[in-house]
């Protein structure tokens, strides 16, 4: 009885985080220098996506709306989940609840491959592309190190994720170094984070692999519950501790990369969401991956939209998630840690 | 039901089990004791293929172990750890639920007649009213509790338990011996292991004995535990008292 009750409070908070994202995404589009309307914005939308209109669109509206403000809008949507499901991902496969997406290593291996492809132009790599394959490289380097016999070690693990994370951090403080001012300010906005080379094209691709892996996890979420309690508690309830962990560090790694090679380091998100859903549903993946992603989506749309209204220019939205999210975590360090973890 | 040949293990150079026979049938209750350190634990993870062992074949309900992969071997053994606390505060509820897993299909998996097989093994154990608290809060006797009722929920034909009662108070402790008693009288094979020989002269009607990873003796309890097996397993004097229904153990003081 009780567990039909929870569950029905767990799906109103669901709804409603949905309805939040749908506000916090008219906000973010209605927001910015040339003011628009609500109106105007909801018009837009429904002609893109029905080929209705009720009222005359200026071709400028249009290319802000559909060219300028709706990719952003998007893809910080894509970045929450990938980000929100990464964590809640590596928390449980961890046991560690002070995971974040970025313990095997991935943002140092993106950083690298970013850093290789500024300072390099001429390998006719991008950067977007380089990042990427240095970021799975990075974390299956960290996979394969604590891999033995066939058995994944998770203190191993969060140990090779240190040294591959250093030995890459080092590569990328080279490159820096070797580097020329303007390749120097580019390596470094790119390490703080940012939204603004949104494309349609990077949604495509972003959408496509993030949705997936989203799915999988959700699809996964119990195992991931039980994998959470121990490996052998795990195995005699059926499940396969080492496929089950490996199928999760894959999902994860895949969200985690293909969202830092489009948006660059974006720091909090992936270990603060999880907590945060935690708080409103208790430990159970089935809604804390949901929950946790919503909470992502609307996180990041609402710091990307500060991000880039709060001044004239455009801050790193790295640094408006670590400002914001550090109170957080601090409170929830301080006064809710005996609901969340040991 | 379930059939131990020559069972072989060894940790790196240690020959942790020494070619262990062993067979019980379904409806027995088995206590299982011997010394620290004798491969009580080691013997547990063997049957419950969490262990690789080394030579030898287990078969339960006539299957070789090499043809059950972990799914199916969850459905006719269930496990009760020694009791551990989770990282993630799940209620008791969650926990218990978690017990129905084997039995789950689909997406969500859980059906409504999983919920209720965890309400019945919370009832059984008499846990509801600790079950919607995280067991992160709970004392270890009432988690292990939890532990015990997940087993139950798990509801396979052997059930294996590693010191269910080492942190129970007394009353709990006798209360989880006639529950295993109860459930192995529809039918189940449970196997316990006890540091406390009067629970298995109370409760248990087989005993097997393990010391230094062989079996020193199986069969029933009451022929097996005799003044000379303790001295035996334990090197000091005991005496086992008679009275007209129970034996109690004495230390000789």
């Amino acid at each position: 009885m009780i567990s039909n009750i929870l569950g029905d409070k767990r799906k109103i908070i669901i709804l409603l985080l949905i309805v939040i994202l749908f506000c916090a995404i008219l906000f973010a589009i209605i927001s910015g220098n040339s003011e628009l309307s609500p109106k105007t914005v909801l018009n837009i939308i429904l002609f893109k996506l029905t080929g209705f209109s009720f009222e005359e669109i200026s071709k400028r509206d249009m290319a802000i709306v559909w060219n300028m403000r709706m990719p952003r809008v998007i893809m910080a949507i894509l970045a929450g989940v990938a980000l929100s499901t990464a964590g809640a991902l590596y928390q449980g496969c961890f046991r560690n609840p002070l995971v974040e997406p970025f313990i095997l290593g991935a943002s140092s291996g993106a950083s690298f491959g970013a850093a290789l492809a500024i300072l390099f132009p001429a390998l006719f790599l991008p950067v977007q592309i380089s990042a990427f394959i240095f970021a799975l490289f990075a974390v299956l380097s960290s996979y394969m190190l604590a891999r033995q016999k066939g058995e994944i070690n998770t203190v191993g693990l969060v140990l090779s994720g240190v040294i591959i994370g250093s030995i890459f951090s080092a590569l990328v403080s080279i490159m820096k170094y070797l580097s020329e001012d303007t390749q120097l300010r580019e390596i470094t906005f790119w390490m703080m984070g940012g939204l603004y080379h949104a494309s349609w094209s990077d949604i495509y691709v972003n959408a496509f692999v993030i949705l997936i892996c989203f799915i999988i996890s959700w699809i996964f979420a119990w195992k991931l519950n039980l994998l959470s309690i121990g490996d052998e508690d795990a195995k005699t309830l059926g499940i396969n501790p080492d496929t089950y962990k490996t199928i999760f560090i894959i999902t994860a790694t895949l969200m985690t990369s293909v969202c830092v090679s489009s948006v660059g380091i974006i720091a909090w998100v992936g270990l603060m969401m999880p907590h945060a859903a935690r708080l409103l549903t208790g430990p159970d993946n089935r809604y804390v991956i949901p929950i946790a992603s919503l909470g992502g989506a609307v996180y990041l749309l609402i710091c990307d939209t500060i991000a880039r209204t709060l001044t004239a220019g455009e801050i790193p939205i790295g640094i408006i998630t670590s400002i914001i999210g550090a109170p957080f975590l601090i409170w929830i360090l301080r006064a809710k840690s005996g609901r969340l973890f040991n | 039901m379930l059939e131990i040949k020559n069972l072989n293990f060894y940790y790196g150079d240690n020959h942790i089990l020494k070619n262990i026979s062993f067979s019980a049938e379904s409806g027995s209750l088995w206590g299982l004791m011997g010394p620290n350190g004798s491969g009580k634990t080691t013997f547990f993870k063997c049957i419950l293929g969490l262990l690789k062992y080394a030579g030898g074949q287990i078969k339960i309900n006539n299957i070789d172990y090499k043809k059950l992969n972990t799914p199916k071997l969850a459905k006719l053994i269930s496990y009760v750890p020694q009791e551990h606390k989770p990282p993630f505060p799940f209620t008791v509820r969650e926990i218990v639920l978690m017990g129905r897993s084997p039995h789950m299909g689909g997406i969500f998996g859980l059906k409504k007649e999983d919920y209720n097989e965890a309400e019945k093994a919370i009832e059984l154990v008499d846990i509801a009213d600790i079950a919607d608290k995280p067991v992160t809060a709970l004392s270890g006797g009432q988690r292990q509790l939890t532990l015990i009722a997940r087993s139950i929920a798990q509801n396979a034909p052997v059930m294996i338990l590693d010191e269910p009662t080492s942190a129970l108070d007394f009353n709990n402790q006798i209360s989880i011996w006639k529950i295993l008693k109860k459930l192995s009288s529809t039918g189940k094979l449970i196997i316990a292991c006890s540091h406390d020989p009067n629970h298995l002269l109370w409760f248990a009607e087989n005993t097997l004995v393990i010391k230094n990873g062989e079996i020193l003796a199986s069969g029933k309890t009451d022929d097996i535990i005799t003044n000379s097996l303790l001295k035996e397993i334990y090197g000091s004097e005991y005496n086992i008292l008679h009275n007209d229904t129970n034996k109690i153990i004495q230390p000789v003081l």
